[in-house]
């Protein structure tokens, strides 16, 4: 047996040989003395062999000091689970689905939460930073805050605040860039020229802006512009020469033809003090429009800043809210607040400070709680998913009881036999932690797709992997272990050697063994129906938003929104430009309609009109509120909106000709109450006057921002008289396909407007999907889970009662020999399965109860506690638990008396 | 099983301490193979001391572990491979106060062997 020939091996074998190779040479080193000393080689041998005693065991405990004992017996443990897992590729394949569901969609929705809700910026020091919010109003006012404040409430503290280290404001709005093949919207983050000191983050080329750099007019070769490390990647290849590189673009709302020329590019890791934001450029403050950036009146800006060392944000607050005050006054700003319906001003206005740790989102106003609910869900299925596993654990374990009897028999410690049976719950928890971590990759991307804003990227979050993340997903696994691993076998390894030996399987027959998981039956049972409620509440929900007749037709229409910066002067847009586009929009084929408006259906933005009316009775009507769109001709018919009265406009209804307006139906029965509103007159608010406009058509009711919206009160003006706003237009095209409409729209305005950035279509499906994420989210997530832990619930009950079946089949046999007939035996089955779901039902009604609570304004057309909803919830579990009991009950009934004795 | 190697374990409890001051004796006068560290405190005892197999690996294994000695693959003087144990100045130094241990008791444990009567005892 020459070493030198083997095959290289694993040190820990070589050591193991070489030990047996040692303890060999012994013998022939003793033999070979005894036969020098002339003694028979046979006896010699024999008489060296009895000297040296049990060769193995002297081998065993001289591994012993090498201190690996326990790697060895785990080595061992593993390979004994796995032969285990080998021989019931039935239970392997069931918990190994049940785990990588249950953990991987813990990891996912927890990796959501943690990006969206609980990640740290990173930046340095991120627990110093605060959000400046304002709050319009009196100081101690409940109402929360707006998030988005002006910059020139940036300005008012930058140069006097004494209690920040630095201050950022910061705009997400995109730039038009001119390239090669037309313009494209860059969504592009505007930061004040302090903001990357202040957050303390590094450029991963070249530099970043400072407070020098942003400059109005910027510098003579343009603004600096730092690019997105993604972009830079993606877009320009990851070129290390792209600083200097200039780019051409306009800088959008009220903004101008200008140039920028790259600096820098933006380290990875660092995307936007927004959460979920992804910014393709960062670009200085100063590049937009001067009154925008400096006024008091467009609130588009996010305002952050670090703390110094001790002061607090009370302090903080109480130095910057005077400054701020000054400055309102100085100016003699008023600020628009809605109280009892109707538009106030007020100069009174307050800052208030709040911890910024995790950034900014506007994510979180519409997530946070359905997160909170499915994060809870999926907690809960995994409980279930444990409790299921436990019990098929404990059942077999149970089966196996006469070996784990013969083992401890022969010596094993109670702690090793339980080691082994844990090895095997552990090897399964951690190939379901892998597979759950690879399911979690991939189901987020399809979660984070149901919380996308229709015509934009996918929010950046939690895509990669991450170190928080991965800690939880541990700390799920050794839960799953404890839970579904060491408490059953902690149970089963109280054998008794004697009597377990003995009796062997008839053990498992007797009656005083324990029953597994007739504890845990109820509480599953509990989870699920709380889970199937909320299931069975959210699709009501949907389907009953679905089932909203919303006024306009849901699908074949097409949105896009173009920016007409650089053509518009004072926000006004050409209508001749206007008219051409929709003309060669109409001449493509599969072109149905097109027109375009100031804001569409189905957008949570309105613009509001003040309007006035006098009754036939001479009473004033006013509306101070009424949601204004401009829309060209061809409006109603590209939405399917039906004309009731009167007409659509004209291209003849445009600046200079007689005002007019087209009603909804309610705008036109409350304004004018009684009569024909065609050809009456409504004063709209103009300035400080109000101006006669003719109503000229009387259309449709529609919801406006969504499903849960009711009908409203809508007036319509002609885009072409001017009446607009914004440089921005919403192109809407009816057409056969969305491709043809898409075709449509980029071919008009490439041949004609190649200036004017065109934004990704949006289909009008998109934005009904969108409308209902939220609730989509959560009717898809609640089933899944729902029917997935009624599943292992109804499985585990299943094996729970077949299992009694087994064990008390020479019960039942006495019995049916005494004169029960098979149908009693059923009873008694069914009685032991109703005493198991009862409870359950009852703690299911107390989980429905307090989770129902929390979906409280998520719910639509339905009440949390809807008792149809509710009965049919019951009615589901009922049919599962029936279905779980119908083959114990048979086999039950079936046990033939003669049979069941004998064995006995 | 487990029964069995507790009655080797105890063994090697008795032995302890001794045994591996002994054993690095042993190899003070150079290397040596396990067999023939037994052998040699067999007839430098006299044959009075038997050291058990069952001791002796793991005795040398441990002493190993601790770095008292090192261990090597070589031919005997009869051309047979044995593993050959040898004493690390570490293992020096273990010995001497191994040793200087054994002595102060040895002369303990003589001194009340050699004075029966307790002062102030009852005669």
């Amino acid at each position: 047996m020459s070493s030198e020939k083997r095959m290289p091996r694993w040190a820990w074998q070589r050591r193991k040989e070489d030990l047996s190779d040692e303890l060999e040479a012994h013998l022939r080193l003793a033999v070979a003395d005894r036969v020098a000393r002339g003694e028979n080689p046979e006896a010699a041998r024999v008489a060296a062999l009895k000297e040296m005693g049990n060769v193995p065991l002297i081998a065993d405990v001289t591994r012993r000091q090498w201190g690996w004992e326990w790697a060895e017996h785990l080595w061992q443990d593993l390979r004994y689970a796995l032969r285990q897992l080998r021989k019931s590729p039935g239970y392997t394949v069931t918990a190994l689905l049940t785990l990588t569901l249950a953990i991987g969609a813990n990891t996912a929705i927890f990796g959501l939460m943690y990006s969206l809700l609980l990640r740290s910026l990173p930046v340095y020091r991120p627990d110093q930073l605060v959000q400046i919010k304002l709050r319009i109003g009196p100081a101690q006012s409940t109402h929360e805050p707006n998030a988005m404040v002006s910059g020139g409430i940036y300005d008012a503290l930058v140069a006097n605040q004494r209690v920040f280290s630095g201050m950022c404001s910061w705009a997400a709005w995109p730039l038009d860039l001119h390239d090669s093949d037309g313009t494209r919207r860059i969504p592009t983050a505007r930061a004040t020229g302090g903001c990357f000191e202040m957050l303390g983050v590094h450029p991963a080329l070249g530099r970043l802006f400072s407070a020098v750099d942003d400059q109005p007019g910027g510098a003579p070769e343009g603004y600096p512009l730092v690019l997105g490390y993604d972009y830079w990647r993606t877009r320009f290849g990851a070129d290390p020469h792209v600083l200097g590189r200039v780019l051409n673009f306009h800088s959008g709302f009220g903004g101008k033809e200008t140039t920028g020329v790259i600096i820098g590019v933006m380290e990875p890791g660092f995307e936007s003090i927004n959460v979920g934001d992804r910014p393709w450029i960062y670009a200085p403050s100063e590049i937009g429009d001067k009154d925008d950036r400096h006024g008091l009146q467009s609130s588009d800006q996010t305002l952050l800043a670090r703390l110094k060392d001790g002061v607090a944000p009370v302090t903080a607050q109480a130095q910057i809210d005077p400054l701020f005050g000054a400055k309102v006054k100085a100016e003699k700003y008023q600020y628009w607040t809605v109280s009892n319906g109707s538009f106030q001003r007020t100069s009174e206005a307050h800052l208030v400070v709040v911890p910024a740790r995790t950034g900014f989102s506007f994510l979180r106003e519409y997530y946070t709680k359905p997160l909170y609910l499915i994060g809870g869900m999926v907690g809960l299925s995994l409980l279930v998913a444990c409790a299921y596993l436990a019990t098929l654990a404990a059942t077999r374990a149970l089966a196996r009881r006469r070996e784990l009897a013969l083992r401890i028999a022969l010596g094993a410690s109670r702690i090793r036999v339980i080691r082994q049976l844990c090895c095997e719950s552990l090897l399964l928890a951690l190939t379901g932690s892998l597979l759950g971590v690879f399911f979690a990759w991939i189901s987020e991307r399809a979660l984070l797709r149901f919380i996308t804003e229709p015509g934009s990227d996918p929010p950046a979050l939690g895509t990669a992997p991450d170190g928080a993340v991965m800690l939880f997903t541990v700390g799920l696994l050794v839960v799953t272990v404890l839970l579904a691993g060491v408490g059953p076998a902690w149970r089963a390894s109280r054998v008794d050697p004697v009597s377990d030996i003995k009796e062997g399987e008839s053990s498992v027959l007797s009656r005083r063994g324990s029953r597994p998981g007739a504890l845990l039956i109820p509480i599953q049972i509990g989870f699920s129906l709380t889970i199937v409620v909320i299931a069975a509440l959210m699709a009501s929900t949907v389907a009953r938003l679905l089932a909203v007749d919303p006024g306009f037709r849901t699908s074949g229409v097409t949105f896009f929104h173009a920016d007409f910066s650089p053509r518009s002067t004072d926000y006004k847009i050409p209508a001749p430009l206007i008219l051409a586009l929709l003309d060669r929009i109409r001449q493509f084929p599969g072109v149905e309609s097109a027109s375009i408006s100031q804001a569409h259906h189905l957008q949570p933005a309105f613009y509001l009109q003040e309007a006035m009316s006098k009754t036939l009775s001479g009473e004033t009507r006013k509306d101070d509120m009424l949601p204004s769109l401009s829309v060209t001709p061809q409006y109603f018919a590209t939405l399917g909106i039906p004309i009731i009265n009167g007409r659509d406009f004209t291209v003849g209804d445009k600046a200079g000709a007689p005002k007019v307006c087209i009603l909804s139906r309610s705008a036109a029965e409350y304004f004018f109450p009684g009569q024909n509103a065609l050809g009456a007159t409504l004063q709209l608010q103009d300035g400080d006057k109000y101006k006669p406009t003719w109503v000229i058509g009387v259309v449709g009711d529609t919801l406006y921002s969504g499903f849960r919206d009711h009908a409203r009160r809508i007036l319509y003006q002609s885009y072409l008289s001017g009446d607009t706003w914004n440089s921005g237009g919403d192109v809407s095209v009816r057409a056969t396909t969305t491709t043809a409409a898409v075709d449509a729209v980029r071919g008009a305005f490439h041949d004609l407007a190649p200036d004017v950035a065109l934004d990704r279509p949006e289909t009008m499906a998109d934005l009904v999907s969108h409308s209902i994420g939220r609730e989509r989210l959560l009717a898809v997530l609640s089933s899944f889970f729902g029917v997935l832990t009624l599943g292992l619930t109804a499985i585990g009950l299943y094996g729970l009662l077949s299992y009694a079946v087994v064990r008390r089949r020479p019960e039942i046999g006495v019995r049916m020999a005494l004169g029960a007939s098979p149908a009693s035996v059923v009873r008694m089955i069914l009685r032991d399965a109703v005493l198991l779901v009862l409870p359950g039902i009852l703690l299911g009604a107390a989980g429905a109860w307090a989770s129902t609570r929390l979906l409280g304004n998520l719910l639509f057309g339905v009440k949390p506690l809807d008792p149809a909803i509710c009965a049919a919830s019951v009615l589901l579990l009922a049919v599962a638990v029936a279905l779980a009991c119908v083959l114990p009950a048979r086999r039950a009934a079936s046990v033939q008396p003669m049979d069941a004795l004998r064995r006995e | 099983m487990a029964k069995q190697s507790e009655r080797y374990q105890n063994r090697i409890e008795l032995l302890q301490g001794t045994l591996d001051m002994l054993i690095l004796q042993s190899l003070q006068w150079g290397a040596q193979h396990g067999y023939g560290i037994a052998q040699t405190i067999r007839l430098k005892s006299s044959e009075l001391l038997q050291v058990e197999t069952g001791s002796l690996y793991p005795a040398l294994h441990r002493l190993e572990r601790q770095g008292w000695v090192t261990s090597e693959w070589k031919l005997t003087e009869s051309r047979q491979r044995a593993k050959y144990y040898q004493i690390t100045p570490l293992g020096r130094e273990q010995l001497a106060s191994d040793r200087a241990r054994w002595e102060s008791m040895v002369r303990a444990i003589a001194s009340i062997l050699e004075n029966p009567q307790p002062e102030g005892g009852p005669a």
